[in-house]
């Protein structure tokens, strides 16, 4: 395992564009996924430090404590430091801006124009900059001003009331997914814009709604409701049907679908296989009713299948029942945790984890590869995260040519 | 670059992929999906269907995944089909499918194939777990590959079974969105260099790539993520809690101190609450357990919307947890036009979403176009693109080719 040498932004996609990330908590991740594909990003932080650095999850070892949170957002990213609450830092970011290509900004819908460098403020420096505010809820609408954190995101999107167990309450899915959802469209927008600038020298601001766009994930829960006055609520750990669902086995648990369409057949399978395995109970799978779509939804038929399943599964590992399954062609998989997924076969075999250097902590960490593989222009992990305000000097001097001297006063009366 | 100059090859089907391409007919480019009556995507055949329309016609989960598109029938089974869709390959700049890694190859439709008549296609290929290595042919859903990532795991209360997000959750945000990522981005190398190329988004990896966080802390201490239900660190109370009605609940997250005596004024300052003990993040996590329950307590006397709306007024992260119907109800999306009612032609109103980003400048103009029928522009498409005659493609279709 190995970072990806520095030349690769030579020959990446984004080679030669520049952007400035004022992103918070893991909609930084917007602005990494454009790093990797080979801009040049520069995050800016607040002089007197900012969140992420200290956010969860945290590795704590003998040699120190660091976020992993920010080693993972911010890799292959510069960062300096700027006071963008005083004119002077209003007058170093407007120079930043007419240097660049995108900004990606989260601040609350009209803090940028109140400090007076709002998206019109950026157009006069640079006709041609692409601005991507990704909030909450949006710029416009009665609801832009409300407080929002993941969870509660979750929630304004309708992805939480599909989570969680039918007796007790919703419970919202792991890692930030809210606020990664609207991540990864903020590089779609930014994309977008780079793309319809080309030939041009307009630039776009891109308004970016992290409600609308967990209002993606709902699944059949939108045509649920407005075709048949049927609102899909949480089933968490009991089975839709017969054959689908997670269910317990000797080490831990797996998922499977088999039955639903188009794997009738692999449902069939599943149960010849179950009975020759001499599973007490496993013959009465081979009746007729269980091929039967209905009686496999039917309470009945959800927990008959479960207890005999479950017996199945008891002297089974999942990883064994993962090969098992597949090789009969039943779309069986583990329920992994970390642990397994850093020693997956198959995402070892092709190479897909990498490792950074972290420096607070004193050694290599394993990082998942980028989310795709682009043949002629790869996605590339190269730099570790950066410490606060770490290329101050290699931005404001060598690029936007202050002295020294500058740098200099400028840090000491805290702007920089 | 125009979007409207792009032409776009769809083989995608069912769920990720259809999303990519959906996205990009949104964004105004010319997508052919092609699909066959021999073998119809799935989500046709999924539910929910309008009642009365024929049934694959009906199928309002299809609808949400199609907007914008054509539709060409083209029965691939048949070597006239396969013909007939490499010509039409090149005469599309992106060629995108989410097949099982060899089927596009044994079709004539490999990248290989194709590139070697235009160096410049973009061809996306969206397989499970990638075209090589050992699990390569392994098949999978949505919910299989957020169990295998890590993601169900994470997932759900510590004293209960992992749950993830209920939902094929990589189908509909992380796998479609990273495939447009890395699209748009061969888009924009296509457009300075004129350089195609091919791109591999394996649904594992990039649903693994969300883990990163966890996967690093792994890696540099041992430690696990622990399933932790709704709780977040750094706040307290974090989760959340009934309020009237059956089954109704808001979404509460107490960041800061502050945001904890905010609560107790819009909850009328009931006694517990006053414990200066609790003042502090440290001592409301001592005993956050007793907390979330007398908390569940006093909001039970509100309604979800008068709680939020109080909560919000002061500051404090809340929200409605939000069903099907409330989402589409909802005033915030309602104003910002994201839900749209269109005319098909056999399920008649229908509901659908825009993409969740628009530029300020346009707003949200433009109105989607209905999802195709099965074949909607097969003659359009036959004649006008191909210059295929009138008899020639009445043939073709009776033959069950164009099919």
């Amino acid at each position: 395992m190995q970072s990806d040498s520095s030349a690769a932004t030579d020959r990446a996609a984004l080679a030669g564009i520049r952007v400035l990330d004022l992103a918070d908590n893991a909609v930084a991740y917007a602005s990494r996924l454009l790093a990797d594909l080979g801009a040049e990003v520069i995050r800016i932080e607040p002089p007197h430090g900012h969140a992420i650095p200290r956010a969860a999850p945290l590795a704590v070892t003998e040699d120190g404590v660091a976020s992993c949170a920010h080693a993972f957002w911010n890799a292959n990213k510069k960062a300096i430091t700027l006071d963008l609450g005083c004119a002077d830092g209003r007058r170093l970011f407007g120079e930043l801006v007419a240097k660049s290509d995108v900004v990606i900004e989260t601040f609350a819908p009209g803090t940028l124009s109140a400090r007076g460098i709002g998206y019109e403020t950026m157009r006069d420096r640079n006709p041609g900059i692409i601005l991507v505010s990704v909030t909450p809820y949006g710029q416009s609408g009665p609801c832009a001003k409300f407080r929002a954190t993941d969870l509660t995101l979750l929630a304004a999107g309708g992805l939480l009331s599909l989570g969680g167990y039918p007796d007790t309450g919703p419970v919202a899915v792991a890692g930030e997914q809210g606020y990664l959802a609207a991540a990864i469209f903020g590089a779609v927008a930014a994309l977008k814009a780079l793309l319809e600038r080309e030939g041009t020298n307009h630039g776009q601001w891109l308004d970016v709604s992290g409600q609308e766009c967990i209002a993606f994930a709902l699944e059949d829960a939108i045509p649920e409701w407005y075709l048949r006055r049927s609102i899909r609520r949480r089933t968490g750990d009991q089975a839709r049907e017969a054959g689908t669902g997670v269910y317990p086995c000797r080490d831990g648990y797996i998922s499977i679908v088999a039955g639903r369409l188009g794997t009738a057949k692999a449902f069939k399978t599943l149960v010849q296989w179950i009975a020759e395995s001499g599973t007490p109970g496993g013959g009465t799978l081979l009746d007729e009713r269980w091929q039967d779509f209905k009686f496999r939804q039917s309470p009945e038929g959800i927990a008959g299948f479960a207890e005999v399943f479950t017996r199945f599964c008891a002297s089974r590992g999942k990883q064994e029942l993962y090969r098992e399954g597949q090789a009969r062609q039943i779309a069986i998989a583990p329920v992994n945790s970390v642990a397994d997924i850093v020693d997956d076969p198959q995402l070892r075999a092709n190479g897909f984890f990498r490792s950074l250097h972290d420096g607070a902590l004193k050694r290599d960490l394993t990082v998942p590869g980028p989310p795709y593989r682009l043949a002629r222009t790869p996605a590339s992990l190269r730099n570790a995260a950066s410490a606060s305000g770490a290329h101050n000097r290699a931005v404001y001097v060598d690029e936007l040519g202050l002295s020294e001297g500058d740098l200099c006063a400028l840090t000491s009366a805290g702007i920089v | 670059m125009r979007f409207s100059d792009l032409r776009v090859l769809d083989f995608c089907w069912v769920g990720a992929g259809a999303f990519v391409t959906r996205l990009l007919a949104d964004l105004g480019a010319e997508v052919i999906k092609v699909e066959s009556h021999a073998h119809p995507d799935n989500l046709r055949l999924s539910g929910p269907h309008k009642s009365g329309a024929r049934h694959l016609e009906g199928s309002g989960y299809f609808a949400s995944r199609n907007t914008n598109k054509k539709s060409i029938a083209l029965n691939m089974a048949r070597p006239e089909a396969r013909a007939i869709a490499r010509r039409l390959a090149r005469m599309c700049s992106v060629v995108t499918n989410n097949f099982r890694p060899g089927i596009m190859e044994r079709w004539g439709l490999g990248y290989a194939e194709l590139a070697a008549a235009d160096p410049a296609l973009i061809y996306l290929a969206m397989p499970m777990q990638g075209s090589s290595g050992p699990h390569q042919s392994y098949i999978g859903f949505g919910s299989t590959i957020a169990a295998i990532s890590g993601l169900v795991e994470m997932s759900g209360s510590a004293d209960r079974a992992p749950i993830g997000t209920g939902t094929h959750y990589p189908d509909h945000v992380p796998n479609p969105g990273h495939a447009l990522v890395g699209l748009l981005a061969a888009l924009f190398h296509r457009a300075r260099t004129g350089e195609g190329q091919y791109i591999e988004l394996a649904q594992l990896e990039s649903t693994v790539n969300l883990l990163g966080p966890s996967i690093m802390r792994y890696s540099a201490s041992g430690t696990l993520p622990r399933r932790n239900g709704n709780r977040r660190n750094g706040s307290a109370p974090c989760g959340v809690f009934p309020c009237a009605g059956d089954d109704v609940w808001c979404a509460i997250e107490i960041e800061n101190d502050a945001g904890w005596r905010a609560m107790a004024e819009v909850l009328g300052r009931p006694q517990w609450m006053t414990d200066s003990r609790l003042d502090t993040l440290a001592g409301r996590s001592e005993s956050i357990d007793a907390i979330e329950a007398k908390l569940a307590q006093e909001t039970q006397r509100f309604t979800a919307d008068e709680l939020v709306l109080a909560l919000q007024a002061r500051g404090v992260a809340s929200s409605v947890v939000e069903t099907s119907r409330e989402v589409m109800e909802d005033r915030q999306l309602k104003a910002r036009g994201y839900w749209r009612e269109i005319d098909h032609a056999e399920m008649g109103r229908i509901t659908v979403n825009v993409p969740p980003f628009f530029a300020t400048e346009e707003g949200r103009k433009r109105e989607p176009a209905p999802p195709p029928l099965l074949g909607e522009q097969t003659r359009e498409i036959a004649t006008s693109l191909l210059g295929l005659s009138e008899s020639e493609c009445t043939r073709l279709i009776n033959e069950q080719v164009l099919w």
